[in-house]
Formats: C-alpha cells, structure tokens, sequence
C-alpha cells in the first residue's frame, strides 16, 4: 500500500492512526496524508479568502503533529503530508482520491464522533466511495492486525474466498472466522465476541456495497466490540 | 377451501373480467363505427339534396334526383328537408319535424349536427351556402340494419363470453392441477417421514423452481432434524466416545513425564502437550455441547475458516499420538494454485474429528496396513479421498452404516469399537454442505470420498 489518508480532527488518536498507517505502507515512496476540513468562508475577495482559510491549531494539536512527524521521519519510506481542505462534496473528493491514488483510509473514532455536519458529510462521501476504509477501534495505541474475522451480510453476497484474495492483495493478516449475519447484528454479537476471545481475533473485515445506511451498521459493531474493522467494498472484488 | 378450488376460481374471475373488458370494448367500438358509416350516408345524401335544391337547370336537378334515387342505396323511412336560414338564429320551420330546439342551435352554432331517437332515427343536419344564402338541409332515416347487427354482435359476446368461462373452468382446474399436484407429491412423501424413519430424503429434482427449492429446504431441515434429534439422544454416547482420544493422549504424555525424573524443560514440554490435549478436550466438549443444545443451525454460528490441508495435517498429528506406527500418508500434490480454494468455512474441532474418524476408521480396520489420503480442490468444491486397504464392508452392512451402534459381523468379531464414529462423522459433514461417499468391496478395501461443495449458491 503506498498513500494512505486519514481526515482528522487532530484528536489523540491521530498518532496510533498514524502508527497504523506506517505499519501497512509498503515500497519506498509512501505517504501518509491527514486532511483537515474546513468551511469555505464566505468572502468578498481573493485575499479575503486566503486570510480566512490560514488554518490554526492549538499547542496541543501541534505537539500531536509534531509526534506524528517523527513517527513517519523513522520509517524512511513514507512522508507526512498535511492536507487542508475548504469544502467537500462528491466530485472533489474522487478527484483528490484520484490525485492522491489513495489506496486506504483510516477513520479514527473521534472523527465519526465528530458532529460537525461538514465532518459528517465527508464521512458519508467516503462510506459511499469503493475505497476500502479502515475503523479503528476504541485502544489508542497502535495496532497489529494477525487474525480476522468476517462478518458475511446477506445483501452483500461475497465469498470468503474472493474476501480472502483481497485481503491478501494489501495485508498480511489472514481470516479466521466467519459470522454470517441474517437480520441484525445484535444477536450475534455474543457469539461473535467468545470468538473473538477464543481465536484471539483482531480485526473484523466487512464487505460494504453503496448504502445509506451502512455508517451505521458498522458503528454498531465497533461500539459492541471494540476491534477495528475493515470496511471493503464488494464492487472492487471481482 | 382447498388451494386447487382457490386458483380455479382465481382463474375463472380473472379471466372473465378481462373478458368481460374486451366483449364491452367491442361492443362499444362495433356501435360506435356503425354509427360513423351511418352518418356519412346521411351526410353524402345530404350534400346531394343540397345540390338538387340549389340547381336551376331542370334536367341537371333530374339528373341528382336519379342518382340520389337509383345510385345510392335507399334507406329505410329516408326523408329530407331543406330550410331557409333568415338570420343568425332564425330560419324557416317545417312542422313536419320533431326535433328539439338544442338540436337547431348546435347546427346553426357548428354548422352541421345529429341526433338519433329511441326507434334509431337518425337526424343529420348541415348548414349549406349558395349565393349568399344559407340553407338548413335536413336528412333522416332509419339505421335498423346499424340496430340488427349489434343485436347480433351482443349475441356472438354474450354466448362467446359464456363459452369461454365454461373453457376457463376447465383450463382453471388443468392449470391447478399442475401446480398443486408436486406440492401433493411433496405432501405424500413426507407423510412418510416419521420420528423412526428421518433419514428418509423428499427425491430432490433437477429444476430450480420455488417447488424444488421448497424439496431442498424441506431435505435441509430434516437434515438440522435428525442430526440435532441423534445427536440429543446420543450425546453421552457420543462424547464418550470422542473425548477418549484426547484423553488417552493425556494419560500417555503423563505416564512418559512420570517414567522417571526429568529435566524442568522437558517437564514444561510434557505440560504444555497436555495443556494443548485439554483446551482441545475443553473446545470439543464445547462444539458437542453446543450442537446437543442448538442442533447445528450453521446460520446462527460463527464459523472457523479452516484451510483444509491444516486440518488433515492437525489430525494426521493426533492419530500419530494414538497410533504411533500408523502408515497414514497425505497426498498433497494435487493441491490448487490458489490456496484460497483450501478455505473451508467449518466449525474446526467437529470437522477434525469427523475426518479423524474416518480416518482411524482405515487404519484400524485394516490393521495398521498403509492409508491413503488425497486432497484436491478446485472452484466449486474440496474432496478428500481416504483410501485403505483393509477387510472392507459387505455389500449387506453398506445400509446401515450411519445408524448408531450399529457395528458389521466381521468387525464386530475382531475388532473393539461402538460403532459411533462413523454416524458422527456422517452428520458432522453433511452439516458442513458435504457429501459422505463410500466404496467398498470386502476383503479388499474401502474408498471413502468427503466432497464439500464451496461454490457460491
């Protein structure tokens, strides 16, 4: 994997985002690039603009910054690039996903907790993309991902072997366990989380189509389980 | 009411509304051409009156009188009337009509306009010009024929519609009796099945309608059925008999530690076996356990994805623990390229055991001769070929293989065993989507053939 991005807040799980994201870069010119969103601001001119949209941060934002800096300076193979966005719809964020050849996007927690409605639309414009979309989890340390488990839902339709070549595609961990979920997670979510503690599962995998409603579903999960959980989505196995 | 009265009934209503429909849409569209020929005979008449009226030349107004007279068909109670317009809304009345005054203000507003009365006589009125006056022309006559023909007509759809309501019933119940008649069949064959016969299979067809997906389902659960029903009744028996092999693995890794005194590394190597054999005893109790409680639901588990190859390695591994001289040899050179099709979704420890069985099966009945065990994949399915070479089973014990305790004369004689393994073995498989083949001549051998179907349905 080569160009990861991650929208942000710059919030303290940042750093164990960023940590992650190092971890699955492969090859010699990587780059890890945090997006931060703002408003346009409504503005009379050209310089007006630009006085407006200087981003600011607080000492603390910076120190976290500055941390991640370093996490990706020791690497030698990824660069941090720092992404300032006024705006977002549809269009710009496939152009800037095409622009950057983005192969993976990690959401942290505290970015979908952000109720921010700009925040929020982002977020549902990445659910919506076929991108895959990594969620962390509650632990604000970085992660290592060995087992998984996949959670089949009845619309989606995808083997565990097409899931499987995917994920051997881009990572190294392999899948474990399968939960095929009928109606809704809930019930599960028992026997799921003994599995869990039983295979020592963690990461959950999910194969997503374009639906409304999907942000919820997996919040759902992430929530009653705490893992990560790599969204995929199903048109881009074939 | 029975469902096959239901569709005939649904058939015959259905069929003559739409009936129904078309008689009434005819009917409408006969009547309403039969009246636009009419009036267009009542409007060439009345051009040819007009003609007549306006010509001064004697013979040429003759000659329309002939043509009116001889050239066009004469129609019954045929008269015509030609009025003088005066003004806007006054003309010249002839008392010999009896038409309403509606009638001679749409002509004079629309310049022509008819009407008919109950006895179908028709009125057909246009206002003509000739040097600067206007004349009202007036032609009517009797449409019977217009009448007799739709009389006929409503005949032809009444009798028609009947008709066809009585072939309805009969293509009602045809169409009927080729739905119901499978569901029938499947309602016979499983009047069969009771509590002493669930192994009996609804004979599955080759279509891939709602009615064989109905056979399939049916078959699916008796499948859930009868596994979760023997596997209830025979748990005691069962988990006798599968946690012996765990447990004989403790007790011989103990009487080798407790020989005599040992370093503390080997100690811990010994521990750590014994550990490995409990949490396995723990994990099948549980699998056993679980499938007692539920039955097995495959829907409601989470399940291990297993690569297959790994399982036969694990439970080559354990009949090495238990028959240390075994002749047990994997073939793993027909394996596939791509290893995902190795993937099995399964529940492991059940699945170890199963194969395990049968597997001990073949070493043991043939007295520790050479086991053959072949893997191959492909897309659509997983089959694992245990081949042995030992005293085989006679034709006349092949049907009761699968029953618990049930154990052949010939084994019986020579060999310890309860006849568990294999029924287990059996259900845990076909649990799992798989299919349990077996070949075997006596005296010769045994081919035991487990095909798992992987494919996407």
């Amino acid at each position: 994997m080569k160009n990861i991005l991650i929208p942000t807040t710059v919030e303290n799980d940042i750093l164990a985002a960023v940590k992650t994201a190092v971890k699955y870069t492969t090859g010699t010119n990587c780059s890890i690039v945090l997006m931060m969103l703002q408003k346009i601001p409504n503005t009379y001119s050209a310089s007006q603009f630009l006085r407006e949209t200087t981003p600011s941060c607080t000492p603390a934002q910076n120190s976290l910054l500055n941390q991640c800096r370093e996490v990706v300076t020791q690497t030698g193979n990824c660069r941090l690039l720092i992404h300032h966005q006024c705006g977002m719809s549809a269009p710009l964020l496939k152009n800037l996903m095409d622009h950057l050849g983005t192969d993976l996007v990690i959401l942290t927690r505290s970015y979908k907790e952000e109720k921010n409605n700009l925040h929020t639309t982002c977020r549902q414009l990445l659910l919506n993309s076929k991108y895959p979309i990594l969620h962390l989890g509650d632990e604000s340390e970085e992660y290592n991902f060995n087992k998984a488990l996949y959670l089949e839902y009845p619309k989606v339709d995808l083997g565990i072997h097409e899931v499987q070549k995917l994920i051997n595609e881009q990572f190294s961990f392999k899948i474990v366990s399968q939960a095929k979920i009928e109606e809704s997670i809930d019930e599960m979510v028992p026997h799921i989380a003994e599995t869990i503690s039983k295979n020592n599962i963690d990461i959950l995998i999910e194969a997503r189509r374009t639906a409304k409603k999907s942000g919820r579903k997996e919040q759902s999960v992430n929530h009653n389980l705490g893992l990560p959980l790599l969204s995929v989505h199903a048109e881009t196995v074939t | 009411m029975q469902i096959k009265k239901k569709i005939t009934i649904t058939y015959i209503v259905l069929s003559g509304v739409s009936t129904l429909a078309l008689c009434l849409l005819v009917f409408f569209l006969f009547k309403q051409n039969n009246q636009y020929y009419f009036l267009k005979r009542l409007q060439d008449r009345a051009k040819i009156v007009a003609s007549i009226h306006y010509q001064h030349d004697p013979i040429k107004a003759e000659y329309y009188q002939n043509l009116k007279k001889n050239g066009l068909e004469e129609l019954i109670n045929e008269d015509d009337f030609v009025l003088r317009v005066n003004g806007e809304d006054t003309f010249e009345y002839n008392t010999n009509l009896d038409l309403p005054s509606e009638f001679y203000a749409d002509v004079m507003k629309n310049g022509s306009s008819w009407t008919v009365n109950s006895e179908h006589q028709y009125h057909y009125a246009q206002i003509f010009k000739e040097s600067g006056q206007r004349y009202m022309v007036i032609v009517t006559a009797r449409d019977r024929r217009g009448n007799t023909s739709l009389i006929y007509i409503s005949r032809i759809l009444i009798f028609g519609g009947l008709a066809f309501i009585i072939i309805a019933y009969f293509f009602g119940r045809f169409l009927a009796t080729r739905f119901i008649n499978p569901v029938s069949r499947i309602t016979k064959e499983v009047k069969r099945i009771s509590a002493s016969n669930l192994h009996n299979r609804l004979p599955e067809t080759e279509e891939s309608d709602e009615l064989a997906d109905l056979t399939r389902t049916f078959n699916d659960m008796l499948d859930r059925l009868e596994t979760s029903f023997e596997i209830q009744a025979n748990f005691i028996n069962n988990a006798s008999h599968e946690l012996k092999t765990p447990i004989t693995t403790i007790i011989a890794e103990t009487e080798i530690a407790l020989l005599k005194e040992r370093e503390t590394g080997e100690y811990v190597t010994s521990l750590e076996n014994i550990n490995k054999q409990a949490s396995r005893l723990g994990n099948l109790t549980e699998s056993l356990l679980k499938l007692t409680q539920t039955g097995y639901d495959g829907k409601k588990q989470v399940q291990d994805i297993a690569r297959i190859d790994e399982v036969l390695m694990d439970v080559k591994c354990d009949i090495n623990k238990i028959y240390p001289n075994n002749r047990v040899t994997i073939n793993l050179s027909n394996l596939p390229e791509d290893d995902s099709f190795l993937m099995l979704p399964c529940n492991r420890p059940l699945l170890e055991l199963a194969i395990g069985n049968i597997i001990t099966n073949g070493v043991k009945y043939s007295d520790n001769e050479e086991v053959f065990v072949t893997l191959s994949a492909n897309k659509e399915n997983i089959k694992i070929s245990i081949t042995d070479i030992g005293i085989g089973i006679p034709p006349e014990d092949i049907p009761y293989l699968y029953e618990p305790f049930f154990r052949g004369k010939k084994a019986a004689s020579k060999y310890v065993g309860y006849g568990l393994g294999l029924p287990l073995a059996m259900k845990i498989i076909r649990m799992h989507g798989g299919e349990l083949l077996i070949q075997s001549e006596s005296g010769k051998g045994t081919v035991v053939n487990i095909v798992f179907t992987t494919a996407q349905h």
